[in-house]
C-alpha cells in the first residue's frame, strides 16, 4: 500500500493536473500533425502560399504547448494556493517570453 | 522538395524518435547531422528545425509518461528554471561561435553519448529507495545526516515522491544534490540552444547521477522538460522566420509518428541489441561532424 504522508500531499493533487496536461499534449499534437498533412497536400497541389500558413500554424501549434502546459500548471498551484510554485512557474514563463523575444529585438 | 526526399526525411526521422524515445532521449541528436550532412542544410537552420522535433517528441510521449505516473510535475517546473536560463544563455552565445566550433562541439556531445550509452545508466536503486520498497526501514532512520542536509532545498520544495511499478509495488525516492543538478541542467539548456538537442548528453549525469532519480522518473521527468527548454529558442527561430518550413515538415511528422508509437514497439524489444545499434549510428555520425570541424563542408547529399 502506498503510505500517504505529508511529504507527499502534493502528489495527490498532482494526479488531475498530469491527467489534464495529457489532453493537451494529445490534442495539442494531433492538431499539429493535421495542419502539417494539410501543409503537404496543398503544397504538392501548387497552394504554396496557403500551404505556408498551415505549415506555420502547425509548428507555432506544437511550439506553444509546452507553454500551454506551464500555464495549466500555473492556475493549478494558484488555486492550491501553492505560493513557491506559482513564483517558480512564472518566472520560467519569464524566461521563456524574453527568449522568444530575443531574436525579436536583436534580429 | 521531391517526394522521395521528402519520405527520406520522414522516414530517417521516425526511425531517429522511436529509437531515442525507447532510449528514454530524444531524436534531436541524429536531426541534426541528417538536415547538415544529408539535407545540406546549414548548421544554424537544422538548430531550429531539430528544436522543433525536440518539442514533438517530448508532447508526443508525454501522455504515455504522465498516464504511468512517472512523471514528477513540481521536479520538472524546478528543473526548467535552470534548461530555460540555459537556453536563453546559449541563444545569446550561438552568435559568437563559429559554425566549424559548434560543429566540433556536437561531435563531441556523439561522443559522449555513444560511451554513455555503451556503459548503460545506472541500474541499481539507492539504499533509501530499496529500504522503503521492502517496507521495513521507517524514513528519516536509515539517511545519513549528511544526506539529510543534502535535500533541505529539495525537501522544502517537496519534490520527493513515489511511482508505481508494473508489479504494483510503490517505488519511493527522494532527490538529492539539487544545485549540481540544476548546474548541470543549465549546461543542458545551453547545450539544446547551440546544438538543437534534447541534451540527454547532461541529463543523464544530471538526474540520475547527481540527483539519484530512478531511471524511469529521470526518463520521464527529462522528457517532459526538453520541450519547454527548446520551446523558448524555437520560438524565438519562427518569429524571426529562419525556419525552413520545407524541410521541417517531413521532420516533425516523422518525430512525432517515431516518438508516439516508437516507445511502445521498441520497450519491448528494448536492451543491449537497440543501445549497440544507438553506439554504431552515433559513432558513424560522429565521423563526418568531426571532419566538419576542421573545415572539410561535408553535406548535402542532394
Amino acid at each position: 500500500m502506498v503510505r500517504r504522508t505529508a511529504v507527499t500531499s502534493g502528489e495527490e493533487l498532482d494526479r488531475p493536473l498530469a491527467r489534464q496536461v495529457v489532453v493537451l499534449m494529445r490534442g495539442g499534437t494531433l492538431a499539429c500533425v493535421v495542419l502539417l498533412i494539410a501543409g503537404t497536400i496543398l503544397t504538392w497541389c501548387d497552394r504554396d502560399q496557403i500551404a505556408r500558413v498551415a505549415i506555420t500554424a502547425g509548428c507555432a501549434v506544437l511550439i506553444s504547448l509546452p507553454v500551454l502546459r506551464l500555464l495549466l500548471m500555473l492556475h493549478a498551484f494558484k488555486r492550491r494556493a501553492d505560493n513557491i510554485y506559482t513564483a517558480i512557474t512564472i518566472l520560467v514563463i519569464a524566461i521563456i517570453a524574453t527568449t522568444a523575444a530575443l531574436l525579436f529585438v536583436h534580429p | 522538395m521531391c517526394l522521395e526526399q521528402f519520405l527520406f526525411l520522414g522516414a530517417a526521422a521516425t526511425a531517429a524518435s522511436a529509437l531515442g524515445s525507447a532510449l528514454g532521449m530524444a531524436g534531436g541528436i541524429f536531426i541534426v547531422p541528417l538536415l547538415t550532412l544529408c539535407a545540406g542544410a546549414s548548421f544554424p537552420a537544422a538548430v531550429a528545425i531539430s528544436l522543433i522535433s525536440v518539442i514533438a517528441c517530448s508532447c508526443a510521449s508525454a501522455p504515455q509518461f504522465l498516464s504511468a505516473g512517472l512523471t514528477n510535475l513540481r521536479l520538472a517546473v524546478v528543473l526548467e528554471v535552470a534548461t530555460t536560463l540555459g537556453a536563453l544563455a546559449g541563444l545569446l552565445t550561438v552568435g559568437l561561435v563559429r559554425d566549424q566550433v559548434l560543429y566540433g562541439i556536437f561531435a563531441t556531445v556523439l561522443l559522449v553519448s555513444a560511451f554513455q550509452m555503451m556503459s548503460g545508466r545506472r541500474t541499481r536503486d539507492s539504499a533509501i529507495q530499496v529500504g522503503l520498497r521492502l517496507g521495513d526501514l521507517p524514513p528519516g532512520r536509515s539517511r545519513s545526516a549528511a544526506a539529510h542536509r543534502r535535500g533541505r532545498i529539495a525537501r522544502r520544495l517537496r519534490l520527493d515522491s513515489s511511482y508505481r511499478e508494473r508489479d504494483a509495488s510503490t517505488v519511493r525516492y527522494e532527490v538529492a544534490r539539487l544545485p549540481t543538478g540544476l548546474s548541470l541542467m543549465f549546461g543542458a539548456g545551453m547545450l539544446s540552444a547551440l546544438l538543437g538537442i534534447g541534451s540527454g548528453v547532461l541529463k543523464i549525469p544530471a538526474l540520475d547521477a547527481a540527483m539519484r532519480l530512478p531511471i524511469k522518473v529521470s526518463s520521464a521527468t527529462a522528457n517532459l522538460t526538453i520541450g519547454v527548454t527548446a520551446c523558448g529558442t524555437a520560438a524565438a527561430h519562427l518569429i524571426a522566420g529562419d525556419l525552413n518550413l520545407t524541410l521541417a515538415t517531413p521532420i516533425v511528422l516523422g518525430s512525432l509518428t517515431g516518438s508516439a508509437l516508437g516507445a511502445r514497439l521498441l520497450t519491448k524489444l528494448a536492451g543491449t541489441e537497440l543501445r549497440v545499434v544507438f553506439t554504431l549510428v552515433l559513432l558513424a555520425l560522429a565521423i563526418p561532424m568531426t571532419l566538419n570541424a576542421f573545415g572539410a563542408r561535408l553535406g548535402g547529399l542532394w
